[in-house]
């Protein structure tokens, strides 16, 4: 296979592999990227069959014509806010056109160019972790093309264009080029600089799917939990800083509902007020003791709701703009695209009282809409005489042990959900049992509202993190009491609650899946400055600490001044950490000083001068921006010199002298004086002038 | 073999310089939108610029380079530089190898190079002056492995080569001639071809010298004597006197005078003369033959200008034509 041929296959593949990730991001569909690669294969079949005969010019320009009213459609009436779209398709085509009007070297750079804009694009769109599969793959050919067409570019610079195959086994140094570049890939995406805190294009959460489940939305139906528990998308992850109590549950609300609309329940009228930062710098949303703290990812979902425990009191979150409602909901101004990232304080009391809601209740959570006279009629007769606390509690056992729980009802159609769940089917998933308790609490004047949120989670024991998914979606009831405030019941049949969990292989296999999801999103797509500052904290607290061990070790070598056993620990440790605090600052700053001093010093000492062979490069390139002649690797000077005085005798006398001082500097072991490199720079810019005139 | 190397730099390449520009292109949106997408790219390009410049620089190391001068260099003449290169080194081929050597010359290309693989070869090059040629360093370059730079490295090899004048080809006609005609008898007797007497034959003689039809006819032994031969002698006197020697066109006029003797020196020494040369400040004495002529033109090639006269300069065979030689021109 020739040269030329060659060039079109490696051109060819690596344009087809380019866009792969883009209808994975969403940001073309299938169809594009198929007809895209129809297009290349038709390209790469003509070539093999040795049709390498360009499409001529007004053909591509009949083409171009062509496309411009799909890119009116797409820029104007089809516009949708995403600029992406429309480009890629443009690159796409233009991509495809220019294969089949390659017919110069120069063609198969602009190729190039479109292939890199493609590759830019599906990297900058992606965040699933398999995008590192592309990217490897990517490099690799990419490695490849470049170093076969730097090598048929100098073996056909040399005549060697049918020099046996054997010079160019480039197998060993592609994989391992490759393998060398994701290496030091790694600590230059740790250390080059960022500006701001990470964003993440897309939907986030790895599955490229969006997550707007678990009731996150103003208004939910009955079947949105149910729906959203078959699915195993990760919702959020979280680690306790210290180890959650015994018996401790893990119950995250997410959103608060007051209005029952018939088949679904809606937010109502909580006014919202903003949060401010107490002393200690957390956001407090509740009274309680705060006990115990967690960081929680929060994965990108379709509301500005943060999802937190029952039991949160504060909040540790790099924000200047959170809102709180009556009902105890925190939320953003505005929705997140990435994964979110926050410290929840807690006060794990006995009991699940809901501590960020402080509010007693109002008339939306006493509205008797959706209550029958049969519902009624069982709140009663269940409810019995007592207390609030007694009576929901009656009432929460009484759902929970005579109904049985079910996800078959998803979809099911009915005028009244409720009713047809109390009497009609008996069986329901969660939100049927909790709505069917609010209304029931309401019929007999107890305060009651609808949470939806996340109950459970599975430990994932490669990084010590509870992981909540989807599935783990679950709705119950917050009913007031007077005595004890809003507390939290949960009517759902304990077989219907997302904690049963799978186990063997396939749950340990997902759980390293998981938890290579979780890195991916935590130290690569939400990797920013303040992970930089946090390294480079690390840094100095290792170098401080190694100072401060050098420091004993020379004080005290043989530990002559060790306390004696039960002395007590009197000494002024404030002091003398203040004190060396400041003289290891001095320590840590010398060195930088004096590193970046003799940097300095270096590059001013190798700093590029004024050569002969500088002003014989400059030369050169005179030549070849004049068109004097093609200057190929192989042109030696001295029959570049011959050229200049053939082709443009009125520049030969300086160029030629640029040429045997360059000569004899290159080559002769002679360094010019300070008086020939005058002479060599007015001899060089009288060369270039005479060049340029006579151009 | 030398393997001491001097690096050169690096040059960047058309490809190169786009690659730099798509890294800085794209970390502009990456730092301003912080996506690490867009820094792994990033970080990918760079990296890949780091492993393209070890390995170009790999490329060029270890190698073990001789050169072996020719015997005889002209200035303006193409030579051949003999040179074998060997990969010493224990990882990676090395690939597309481009050797120059000074002066006008074609470079050569090693497309590749084994481990412990020897090659060897002939590179072409041009000495444009005569004189003392040093070639301290020989070039190394190759783009290798991606194009994006011309990374360069010198080889110290110390060799140096003897430059002989150039041999001017307008003038070479005057000295060339049918065939030898260096050689005529001498009157003398000798061991020449010409018949020179015929005498008695003596004790001591050649016996195949005895000229068997005169014996045959005398009934003595008779002895057939030559002639003693011996070469035609030319002097060649060339005044190097120069006035005015820093003036450039004076300088090139010397130089056409040295090329005008040394092809005098170099063809009738082909056609067998025996020849003396004599400039001022050196006599190269009367001889024939391939040492005489390479002692005439390491004489030529070594001559310098001398700025005063003096006695005008006379052959030492009086008898032998001279034929002289000064920079204004002629003989």
């Amino acid at each position: 296979m020739s040269f030329a041929y060659e060039k079109r296959f490696l051109v060819a593949g690596l344009a087809a592999l380019a866009p792969l990730p883009l209808p994975f991001n969403d940001v073309i569909g299938w169809p594009s990227l198929v007809l895209f690669w129809l297009g290349v294969g038709l390209f790469a079949w003509r070539t093999s069959e040795g049709q390498i005969q360009p499409i001529p010019n007004w053909f591509m320009n009949i083409l171009g014509l062509t496309y411009l009213p799909i890119l009116f459609l797409e820029f104007g009436l089809n516009w949708q806010g995403r600029l992406l779209r429309p480009l890629v398709h443009l690159a796409l085509f233009t991509l495809v056109v220019k294969l089949f009007g390659m017919r110069r070297e120069r063609d198969k750079w602009h190729i190039f160019l479109l292939t890199f804009f493609l590759f830019v694009a599906s990297m900058g769109s992606s965040v699933h972790p398999s995008v590192l599969i592309f990217l490897v793959a990517f490099v690799s050919l990419s490695v490849l093309v470049l170093a076969k067409f730097a090598s048929f570019h100098v073996l056909g610079s040399y005549g060697a264009a049918t020099e046996p195959r054997r010079s160019l086994p480039l197998r060993g140094f592609v994989i391992v080029s490759t393998v060398l570049t994701m290496i030091g890939a790694i600590p230059l995406f740790i250390l080059l600089p960022r500006l701001g805190g990470p964003y993440v294009v897309g939907p986030g959460g790895g599955g490229g799917t969006s997550q707007g489940g678990a009731g996150m939305t103003d208004r939910i139906s009955l079947d949105v939990v149910g729906r959203v528990r078959t699915s195993r998308e990760v919702a959020m992850r979280i680690a306790y800083e210290t180890p959650a109590p015994k018996g401790h549950e893990m119950r995250f609300r997410a959103g608060v509902y007051s209005e029952f609309l018939g088949d679904g329940w809606g937010r109502g009228d909580h006014p919202e007020e903003r949060l401010h930062r107490g002393r200690d710098g957390f956001f407090h949303i509740g009274l309680g003791q705060l006990k115990s703290w967690a960081r929680i990812w929060l994965e990108p979902m379709a509301s500005s709701s943060l999802v937190v425990p029952v039991e949160v009191v504060a909040l540790d979150l790099k924000s200047s703009s959170l809102q709180v409602d009556d009902a105890g909901v925190v939320s953003m101004r505005f929705p997140r695209a990435g994964t979110l990232n926050y410290r929840v304080g807690m006060a794990p009391e006995s009991g699940l009282r809901v501590f960020g809601s402080t509010d007693g209740p109002t008339m939306q959570e006493s509205n008797l809409e959706g209550v029958t006279p049969a519902i009624a009629a069982l709140a009663r007769e269940v409810a019995g005489v007592g207390s609030a606390q007694m009576k929901s509690s009656r009432i929460e056992a009484y759902l929970a042990s005579e109904y049985d729980y079910t996800l078959d009802l998803v979809g099911s159609q009915t005028d009244s959900p409720v009713d047809s769940f109390l009497f009609e089917w008996r069986r329901g998933h969660c939100e049927y049992f909790a709505s069917s308790m609010v209304l029931m609490l309401r019929s007999i004047d107890l305060p009651a509202r609808f949470v939806t949120g996340y109950l459970g989670g599975e430990y994932n024991p490669f990084e010590g993190y509870f992981v909540l998914r989807q599935s783990d979606a679950h709705a119950w009831v917050e009913s007031y009491s007077p005595e004890e405030g809003w507390q939290v019941y949960d009517p759902t049949p304990a077989d219907g609650r997302p904690l049963a969990r799978s186990a063997g292989l396939n749950h340990m296999l997902a759980q390293a899946y998981d938890y290579l999801i979780f890195r991916w999103d935590r130290y690569v797509l939400t990797y920013g400055f303040f992970d930089q500052v946090g390294i480079a904290r690390k840094f100095l607290l290792f170098w401080k600490s190694w100072i401060r061990s050098k420091r004993s070790d020379d004080v005290d070598p043989a530990g002559e001044g060790e306390q004696p056993p039960g002395a007590p620990e009197t000494l002024d440790d404030d002091t003398t950490s203040g004190e060396l605090d400041f003289e290891l600052t001095g320590y840590q700053i010398v060195p930088v000083v004096l590193l970046i001093v003799l940097s300095a010093w270096w590059i001013w000492q190798h700093r590029p001068g004024f050569s002969a062979v500088h002003a014989y490069r400059k030369l050169r390139t005179g030549v070849e921006r004049n068109h004097v002649m093609p200057l190929t690797g192989s042109v030696a000077p001295l029959h570049m010199a011959d050229e200049i005085e053939r082709r443009r005798p009125a520049a030969s006398k300086p160029a030629r002298r640029v040429v045997d001082l360059y000569l004899r500097e290159s080559f002769g072991g002679q360094l010019l004086n300070a008086e020939e490199l005058e002479e060599l720079k007015s001899d060089l810019r009288e060369a270039i002038q005479s060049l340029r005139k006579s151009a | 073999m030398s393997r001491r190397t001097v690096p050169e730099g690096i040059r960047i390449t058309k490809v190169g310089l786009w690659f730099i520009v798509l890294t800085v292109l794209v970390a502009i949106p990456a730092a301003n939108t912080g996506n690490n997408s867009l820094y792994l790219v990033e970080a990918c390009l760079l990296a890949l610029l780091v492993v393209s410049g070890v390995t170009s620089r790999q490329n060029l190391r270890r190698l073990d380079i001789g050169l072996t001068p020719p015997t005889e260099v002209y200035a303006n003449q193409p030579f051949g530089l003999g040179y074998r290169i060997r990969h010493s080194g224990r990882m990676w081929d090395r690939r597309l190898l481009v050797i120059a050597g000074i002066g006008e010359g074609k470079p050569i290309l090693i497309s590749h190079l084994a481990r412990g693989e020897d090659l060897g070869g002939h590179l072409e090059l041009m000495a444009k002056k005569r004189g003392l040629l040093a070639i301290p360093y020989i070039h190394l370059s190759s783009i290798y492995p991606l194009g994006l730079f011309r990374k360069g490295m010198r080889y110290r090899s110390d060799v140096e080569l003897l430059v002989y004048p150039q041999l001017l080809e307008a003038s070479a006609a005057k000295y060339r001639g049918a065939g030898p005609v260096g050689e005529h008898p001498s009157q003398r007797s000798g061991g020449g071809h010409e018949l020179h007497t015929l005498r008695k034959f003596r004790f001591g003689d050649d016996r195949r010298g005895i000229h068997w039809k005169q014996t045959a006819r005398t009934g003595e032994l008779i002895f057939m004597e030559r002639e003693a031969e011996r070469g035609q002698r030319v002097s060649l006197l060339f005044d190097n006197a120069v006035f005015g020697s820093d003036d450039p066109e004076a300088a090139e006029a010397f130089e056409i005078a040295v090329s005008e003797v040394a092809t005098a020196a170099h063809h009738l020494n082909e056609r067998g003369f025996e020849i003396e040369l004599i400039t001022r400040g050196e006599i190269v004495g009367f001889g024939r033959g391939p040492r005489q002529r390479q002692r005439m033109l390491r004489s030529l090639a070594l001559i310098s200008a001398v700025s005063n006269g003096g006695q005008p300069l006379v052959g030492s065979d009086p008898s032998a034509p001279t034929i002289f030689f000064d920079v204004r021109g002629g003989d």
